[in-house]
């Protein structure tokens, strides 16, 4: 997730637990809504199981679980966001995706240094705080964890 | 101008494959019969078709090798030199170089820059082993050099080329500004391997010196190779005619060219300002300069080279899919379903759809010769490097498998036929004390069975000795005394392949080097196959192989587990049984039940998959089988037998050893595959 090289890049943004996150729109695949996803045993706890989306089967990560946040079930504007993070497809399920938008003057000191998954925090035109999720980290995490 | 280098890659990487390993055949020949003028010949013809490849692709330095190699062979095929078997581990050496570069350029699309100096030099050593032959040689490796003009000039056509009214508007502008417009003819070598990359070459050569303006046949027809010898191209340069055609004369495999100046004025017949015709000598030089144009970053796709036939029935098989979906389709719009037209209808999809299946397994069916084919080499190396003297028996190699498969099972194979040559054959001594040919054999057999391929790696050595395996076992604690006694003979041969045992008393470079037959076994048994072994004390052994013929589709039983589906490959499935809450019976606190008089240990899936345990008074237990052991698996119901493609379900997850991949079912549910292997 190179963000450095290009400052105007657009984000999708989406919220989980009223709060709003950002990712970078070159590492979303597709939205999707939330079906059909089918626990897989001895799965990584943080991974809620795998989802068929057109042929390809991959996984799809309970950022609930992996944010320590309270979980609850899933509702009409729930989503599936598919990241491509390095040619690999994975699904995050977040409670409802806002909006395609830039983001400027991305502060990488503000985020808080204890968590991992974030980038940095930065503003929206209307000047709404996104925090800027790391991708990779995510998926790193979500995997190794066993919550 | 520019003509796509990258998509030769791959032509030239396969045929480069063919070639080394026409090599590397030819090259064992001639080890058994050092003299077969026939072998010779072949070795010489495929160097000198490497070489030109090499060159076309502007690879120089495996161009390098391949001409000194070449030199050494026409010394060879001469009679200058005759054949020892140092010459031979040169030219093996040489082989293995020119693999590496193949390799090389696979991966990276570049040769690298290893070059090899010591074979270049080993082959240079055998080249001047007889001083007098040195001057000969040198004519031989001599740059092209200008014989005179006009030697060949008849057989080059003479009319200028026409230029389209852009073109010729732009040739014009350039002579008005002092620029040169030359009119150039090339006929490349009979011998060009690859004519539309060498018109490449010429191509991109002429460019650094000028500007192409049209040539004839189009850029396109070029790169098609739709063109005989001869193209045509009218260029723009600042640089005069006798520098372009020393341009020209140091690009390999061109037979012959022309180049003459273009007046303003094209209606005219050109007058000819400087006119010449060289012919060359077809050795190509070594293009140093060139490096710096290798192409782009462009790896490899994997490919599987198809039998024509094979694709036209599935074209065919497509077609009349094509037209019973119409059928349906009127049928549907017609309204009319009568049930006799419907089902015909229906029935027939079925009966297509099953063979278009068929058609695609077919299409990704390789022999498995591709495989086997490296193994000679191979065996050879080995039995210089212990000492003996082996024999290896190829059978089978038609024998085709998924091309999924061909290219997992090549290490486990080269790991048996190692512990064959190295654990398996005595030595020579001990042959001869036994009473045996001095020769050892090792018998590698390919054959198709039912729904699987089998695969023996049989040697006549001096077999296992199942009673040291026995206390090896137990010495490693891998078995009790207790089970040291009622052990079968087979159970035990197989604890060979048990992690953590190795019964070679040192370690040798060979085989034993840290991975053990165990590894032989999991890898095979991750391709859903097993291994088997036969032994006779004092008369060998064989291990058999056996490997599933495709992995992409197989039949499976799918079953309810609480909530959840998932299937059971049908190869792992020996009997299902229904059976009652009451007839589990507890063995040392493993449940069990017994089955025509056969004890059978249970295992709950709900239990090892976390699903919720939903008691029931009625259960269906699922026997299978692995090896001489049987565990059944209690699910809750049986959906039925279905055939499913197998989906990975991604490197995340890949660590989860009981599920084998996933399923898309016909809804577009996804149903998880159980790897039962890993639970018996």
């Amino acid at each position: 997730m190179d963000m450095d090289s290009n400052i105007n890049e657009k984000f999708v943004v989406f919220k989980i637990d009223g709060k709003a996150y950002g990712v970078p729109i070159s590492d979303v695949q597709i939205i999707e809504k939330v079906k059909g996803v089918v626990r897989v045993p001895k799965a990584p706890s943080c991974v809620t199981g795998v989802i068929n989306l057109r042929g390809d089967i991959l996984p799809v990560i309970n950022i609930r679980k992996l944010f320590e946040l309270e979980e609850v079930t899933n509702t009409d504007s729930s989503r599936t966001i598919i990241l491509k993070v390095k040619d690999n497809l994975v699904g995050i399920v977040v409670d409802s995706v806002s909006e395609v938008n830039e983001i400027n003057n991305i502060d990488k000191s503000k985020n808080n240094q204890t968590d991992a998954y974030v980038y940095g925090v930065g503003r929206i035109n209307d000047g709404k705080i996104v925090t800027i999720l790391n991708t990779e980290a995510i998926i790193g995490g979500a995997f190794l964890v066993n919550k | 101008m520019d003509i796509d280098m990258s998509k030769y890659l791959q032509v030239f990487i396969d045929e480069s494959k063919d070639n080394l390993q026409k090599l590397n055949d030819s090259l064992l020949i001639l080890e058994h019969n050092q003299t077969d003028m026939e072998t010779i010949n072949d070795i010489f013809r495929v160097a000198h078709t490497l070489k030109g490849m090499a060159g076309s692709m502007n690879f120089v330095n495996m161009q390098k090798l391949t001409h000194q190699a070449e030199n050494v062979l026409d010394e060879i095929r001469s009679g200058r030199v005759t054949v020892t078997s140092s010459i031979l581990d040169v030219l093996f050496r040489c082989l293995d170089a020119l693999e590496n570069y193949v390799d090389c350029i696979c991966e990276t699309s570049s040769e690298g820059v290893e070059d090899y100096i010591e074979i270049l030099d080993d082959l240079e050593k055998i080249r001047n082993g007889n001083t007098d032959l040195s001057e000969h040689k040198e004519a031989n490796i001599e740059v092209v050099k200008p014989n005179g003009i006009e030697i060949k000039n008849s057989e080059l056509p003479n009319e200028p080329m026409e230029l389209n009214i852009e073109n010729n508007k732009n040739k014009n502008a350039a002579i008005a500004r002092g620029e040169n417009a030359l009119d150039i003819t090339i006929r490349l070598a009979d011998t060009c391997v690859l004519k539309s990359v060498r018109a490449f070459v010429i191509f991109n050569e002429l460019e650094r010196h000028g500007s192409i303006l049209q040539s004839n046949p189009s850029i396109r027809d070029l790169e098609d190779e739709k063109f005989e010898d001869i193209f045509k191209l009218v260029m723009i340069t600042k640089e005069t005619v006798s520098e372009i055609e020393s341009v020209i004369n140091g690009i390999s495999e061109i037979d012959s060219f022309k180049v003459f100046t273009l007046d303003k004025d094209i209606e005219e017949k050109p007058s000819v300002n400087s006119e010449s015709t060289y012919e060359t000598t077809k050795v190509p030089q070594v293009e140093a300069k060139h490096e710096e144009q290798a192409p782009k970053q462009q790896v490899s796709t994997k490919s599987v080279r198809v039998n024509i036939d094979r694709l036209d029935s599935l074209m065919n098989l497509v077609s009349e899919l094509i037209i019973v979906k119409t059928q349906l389709e009127g049928v549907n719009s017609q309204n009319n379903k009568t049930d006799a037209s419907y089902n015909e209808s229906i029935e027939y999809l079925e009966r297509i759809t099953t063979s278009l299946n068929d058609a695609v397994m077919k299409v990704r069916m390789v022999p498995i010769e591709s495989t086997f084919n490296r193994f000679p080499r191979m065996i050879r190396d080995v039995a210089k490097k212990l000492g003996k003297d082996i024999d290896l028996v190829i059978s089978g190699q038609e024998t085709e498998l998924d091309r999924t498969v061909i290219d997992e099972i090549g290490d486990p194979l080269i790991h048996l036929l190692r512990n064959a040559a190295d654990h398996g054959l005595e030595t020579t001594e001990n042959r001869i004390k036994a009473g045996k040919p001095s020769k050892g054999t090792i018998n590698l057999k390919a054959y198709q069975d039912g729904n699987s391929v089998v695969i023996e790696v049989g040697d006549d050595g001096k077999g296992i000795d199942v009673k040291i395996i026995k206390e090896k076992a137990i010495e490693k604690g891998l078995i009790s005394r207790e089970m040291y006694d009622t052990m079968s003979d087979n159970e035990a041969t197989a604890l060979i392949m048990q992690p953590g045992f190795s019964t070679a008393k040192e370690v040798s470079d060979l085989s034993g080097r840290g991975v053990g037959l165990d590894v032989v076994r999991s890898r095979i048994t991750a391709l859903g196959g097993d291994v088997e072994i036969k032994t006779e004390l004092g008369k060998g052994s064989t291990f058999v192989v056996r490997l599933p013929l495709t992995l992409a589709i197989i039949q499976s039983l799918m079953v309810n587990i609480g909530e959840e589906k998932y299937a059971i490959p049908l190869t792992n499935i020996q009997t299902i049984e229904d059976i009652s809450k009451e007839d589990i019976e507890f063995v040392q606190k493993q449940e069990v039940i017994v089955i025509r008089d056969e004890i059978v240990p249970i295992v709950r899936l709900s239990k090892v998959l976390d699903i919720p345990y939903v008691d029931a008074d009625d259960l269906v237990v699922v026997i299978a089988k692995k090896g001489e052991k049987q565990v059944g698996f209690i699910v809750d119901s049986l959906i039925g037998q279905q055939e499913i493609v197998i989906k990975p379900i991604g490197k995340h997850l890949s660590n989860i050893n009981m599920i084998a991949g996933a399923t898309i079912l016909g809804n577009g549910e996804v149903a998880l595959i159980l790897d039962i292997n890993t639970l018996v």
